[in-house]
Formats: structure tokens, sequence, C-alpha cells
């Protein structure tokens, strides 16, 4: 196959090519034209809240230093040394004056200079620049409301041009309660599937809901308890420009309160919703109050899931091989007993031992399978649920359809495409 | 350092936790789960790596949970576990059907008695194997500290802790421990 890889999505999104989810020459060009190209989910503010406080994490197959500098100022750096490359950041967070490198112990400061090279007088008598050798810094810097995004891409557009009207539908979770949010923690695990599955799933695949997921709503409650109908019938799918998409519940339910539509929302829960209820009609809007985010993604590789309190990334690791890292977020405001309860609804549900995840996880997968034949790889996926049946809206932004509709992720692989375009196979 | 519990304790409580895992791999789920008490409380925390600084000694283990996050891969009360097994019994739960075969290795089992009469602290290390398809095989190790109660002549387990030794867990199946 010669040509171009975005002939391996249709203009529309409609048709998408087997390639995308076990080729590794698409993921190896994935790596610069999608992941170079983007504004990548970093980290959370309130893991780095005091100056040195830093945290390890990644972006795309990059390890990377999340630091508060002592200026106040987050930057994020290649977790590589100058000298040789090792990882000078070993452990998953912390506070620290210094990095110091475990091989011939070149060091370096929260700004990411260069500070000191053993014995240099010594060892490079004609001088060190060590002004030129400084970590490599992430190109752009940017918060929304916490969450701390970053792009290798020195040309990359703003971030709140970049997220648009995404950000309307992201604060309904990111600003219903005073102060914002924070996280508890991180769960991490890894999957035989390709990193976009977890995107493409989270930025609106409702109709598998039913039927995927059937045992747990069997055990717990039935498949018509409201949990389940707020979002399948009560819902909408929203696509943004830039492939981001979301889920959004409580639109046709006014006088549904945030949190009732779940069957294992603890009075704990209710009661921070009911509590907070005055602080979302002032900061949100009489709409916005009672719109709650199931799931959603940021192009590429980051997903909100609200109802869980769950943010996480799938990192791409292979083709075939995928790193979740799934923080609990839960609003900063709410009181002790609440943030116990968002933080069990969440690890009952989702992450490696949630009843969902593993319904998911199991899904995931299997398209990765049924994407690996020489013979079955020469077909497409396909996109075409409620094909048109899309548009624009009196009250939301975005391009809003049915839940049972693919329209978002002919989004994200519309967002692909461009990308993936200037890549020559 | 508590005593440790005599013989005959010893062996009991063995016996608990070689049943305990056989019924789980037996998928006997009904059964595995009148093991375990009615304030059963079971965690396994998220690992994360963690570094000391120049001159200090290594942490202990007990030192090192002390640090981690409260984020727990599982947290199950008995009423949780009970929605586990209630979900196997659908038949709908596709990441167990078809069926999953496991092998858990349960040894360097330690029983001392605690403070309270009746209650014992036990100490054992488990690897889990896990096997679905296709020659697919995923592999959990883990050390685990339990509280066994005995209770109207039978011993049955309270709390656990199940560290895994692993930071990154392998797959997003794990339905039990
Ligand atoms: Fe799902």
């Amino acid at each position: 196959m010669s040509g171009n890889f975005s002939s391996l999505v249709n203009e529309e999104g409609s048709r998408v090519s087997r390639r995308l989810f076990a080729d590794e020459a698409v993921f190896e060009a994935e790596l610069e034209q999608v992941f170079g190209k983007s504004w990548l989910f970093l980290g959370h503010e309130s893991q780095v809240p005091r100056p040195g406080d830093f945290f390890r994490t990644r972006m795309g197959d990059e390890s990377i230093i999340l630091i508060r500098g002592n200026d106040g100022e987050v930057r994020a750096f290649l977790n590589s040394c100058r000298h040789r490359g090792l990882p000078i950041c070993r452990q998953d967070k912390g506070n620290a004056k210094a990095f110091v490198c475990p091989y011939h112990a070149w060091t370096y400061a929260s700004d990411g200079s260069l500070r000191g090279v053993p014995r240099q007088s010594q060892s490079y008598p004609d001088g060190l620049d060590k002004s030129k050798l400084g970590l490599v810094p992430v190109a752009h810097m940017a918060n929304h409301r916490g969450l701390i995004f970053g792009s290798f891409d020195p040309d990359i557009i703003p971030l709140e041009d970049y997220l648009g009207d995404m950000a309307w539908y992201l604060d309904c979770h990111l600003a219903r309660a005073p102060g914002g949010t924070e996280v508890l923690g991180l769960q991490r695990w890894e999957i035989d599937c390709n990193w976009k599955m977890p995107a493409e799933n989270q930025i609106g695949d409702v109709c598998h809901g039913p039927f995927s997921h059937v045992s747990l709503f069997e055990a717990a409650g039935g498949i018509d308890q409201p949990a389940v109908t707020s979002v399948v019938d009560n819902g909408v799918n929203v696509a943004v420009p830039n492939g981001h998409g979301c889920v959004v519940a409580g639109m046709n339910e006014p006088e549904r309160e945030l949190g009732l539509g779940d069957p294992s929302a603890s009075e704990a829960i209710s009661g921070h919703f009911d509590k907070y209820k005055a602080y979302r009609v002032e900061h949100l809007g009489a709409l916005r109050e009672h719109l709650d985010l199931p799931t959603a993604t940021v192009f590429p590789n980051f997903s909100i899931l609200g109802r869980n309190s769950t943010i996480r990334v799938a990192h791409p690791i292979s083709a075939t091989r995928t790193e979740m890292w799934s923080w609990i977020l839960v609003d900063k405001a709410a009181d002790p007993e609440a943030k116990e309860a968002f933080r069990k609804q969440y690890q009952v549900t989702f992450g490696p031992g949630g009843m969902l995840e593993s319904d998911d996880g199991e899904n995931w997968s299997g398209v990765m399978y049924g994407a690996r034949g020489s013979q079955s790889r020469k077909q497409d996926y396909v996109y075409e649920m409620g094909m048109g049946s899309d548009g624009p809206h009196a009250e939301l932004p975005g391009s809003v359809g049915h839940t049972f509709s693919e329209h978002t992720q002919r989004g994200y692989y519309r967002r692909w495409r461009e990308l993936m375009s200037e890549a020559v196979i | 350092m508590s005593a440790l519990a005599d013989a005959e304790t010893q062996r009991a409580i063995e016996q608990l936790l070689y049943r305990e895992a056989r019924l789980l791999d037996e998928r006997r789920h009904m059964e595995w789960l009148e093991l375990w008490h009615e304030d059963a409380r079971i965690s396994a925390p998220v690992r994360e790596n963690l570094e000391v600084a120049p001159g200090k000694p290594p942490l202990t283990r007990d030192e090192e949970l002390e640090m981690l996050s409260p984020a727990q891969f599982f947290e199950d009360d008995k009423l949780i576990l009970l929605g586990r097994v209630v979900r196997q019994m659908t038949g709908k739960a596709w990441s167990e059907n078809p069926l999953t075969r496991s092998c858990r290795v349960i040894s360097n089992v330690e029983v001392e008695a605690a403070e309270r009469e009746g209650e014992f602290n036990v100490y054992s290390n488990s690897v889990h194997y896990r096997s679905r398809r296709d020659g697919d095989q995923s592999v959990y190790p883990a050390a685990r500290r339990d509280i066994v109660v005995s209770e109207n002549g039978s011993f049955l387990i309270r709390q656990r802790l199940h560290l895994y030794l692993t930071d990154v867990l392998p797959g997003s199946f794990v339905t039990f421990l």
C-alpha cells in the first residue's frame, strides 16, 4: 500500500480501516502526527500544589516530568538526561529541589536547567555550555480548570481554541462546586487493545451499554433503572470540532437531581449535589445546573466519566497494547464522606476491579483481535449509525444527536484523518 | 510480635485459605461467599514507586503503605462481593463468559493470635493465574494480610489487605482477587 494515511478513513469518518487498530506502521505515524500535534493531558493541578512538587506522567510514548517550579509555574520536560538519556525521575510523585541522574550524576533544577556535572573543570577542561543542556521542555503548557495539558507542537493553537465548545461541557463537571476538582489517586493497568478504543468508546458509544453492561445492571436494579434510562433514552450525544465529543444527560429531565440517576448514589453524594445547587445555578446557569457528563473524550486520548468520578488517559504502548491511567476526581469542596462515597462508587464500577470496566476492556481487546488478520484487515469498520441525524440545537453548542448515533466517533476519525493526511505511508 | 497460634488453629486456617482459593478456582461462588464474615472488608491499594532520600534506609512495607494515596484496585464489603457473584450468575458477564480458568497458589501462611480472643492475624502470599483464550495468561502475585475470626465453631475471613506486587495491573478483567 502506498499513498496517504488519510485514505484509511473516508471523508465522513463513517468508514474506518481496521489497520487503525493493529498496524504498527499506522501506530508509528500516529506518534508524530497525532501525539506530536495535539494537546495531551498531563495531570491535575492538585497533584503539584507546592513549589518542587512533581508527578511522573506520560505524553504519547514519552515519559514526562510535570513539576511546579520555585516561581509557582508548572512546567513539563522529557524525563531523560541529556547525557545518556536515563529517566532522571523514577518515582511516581514527590517534592524535589533537584533531579540527579543515577548514572553520572548530572543534576537538574526544578526549572529544567542543568545545574551540575561532577568534576566539571577536570572532565570538560574546554568548558561545557550547561545553558544549552537543560531538560527538553514540552513546547506549550496550559491549564483548563485544574486540568493541565501540554503539547510538543510549537505551533499548536491555544488550548481554549482547541477545546472550543468542549470547555462548555467539561465545566458542567469541573465547575459544579467552589474550588473546582481535585484528584484522590491514580490507577494504572494494561490492555491488549489499540489506544483509540477507550477514546472512541468514551466519546459517545452509548449503544454498547444496555447489552455489554447488562450483567451489572441486572445484578443492581434492572436495565430500566434511571442510571441507564437517563443516559440511553434521555441523554444526547454531542460532537464538537477538533475531534472531541461527549454524552450529556439531564437535558430532558430538568427535575432530575444530579447523582440520583445512579443506584449506588449514597446520601453523601446526593447531599453534596443538593448543597451546591445554588452555586451551580449561579456559575453554570439554569440549564447546565442539571446537566452531567456520563462520558466525554478530548481528542486524542483524554476522557472523563463524570458519573463515575474519573478522568483517564489511554497511553499508546504499541498498536495492540495500551496503558490506562485513571485518576479518581472529586469536587474539592465535597466533605470527607462525600469524597469517600465518590471514590468507592468509582472503584466498584471502573478501574481494573470495576465491574463496568471489565466489560469494556473485553470489548476493546476484541476490536483489536478483529483487526489483525491478513484478510479481515482489508475490511473497514462501520460508523454509519445515525448518519445525518445530528445537527445544531437551540440550547446546546456543537452538533447534537441521539445517543444511538455514531456522530461523535465520526468527528473523532475525521480529526484523525486530517492530522494523518500529512504523513506518507 | 504476637504469639503464633497453636498447631490445630494454624492447620484450620491454612485449610480455610486453601478452600477459599479452590472454591473460586472451581467457580463455586456462592459457597465461596459463605467463607466471608458479614462485616467483611477487602482492600487492594494501588502500589506506587517510592524513593527514599539519599542517606535514608529503605522504607519498611508498613511505612510504604502509609505513603500511598487512598486509591484502591478493590475495596469491597460483603454486599459488593455478593454483587460480583450475582453478576456472574446472569450468564451475561462477558468478561467471564466464555468461562475464565483460574489457579490460585497460596503459601507462606503464618497465623498469629490477635489481641482479641478468637481473632487471628494471618499472613500469606498468593499467585493468581488467570487464563481465558488461545493461550492468554495473566499472573497476579500478591501478599495478603487477613483477619480471621472464629465464630460458632468455624473460621471466617473478616478482613483482607491484598497487596498486588505490580503498579500496573495486567488486564482490566479482574472480577475476583
Ligand atoms: Fe462501557
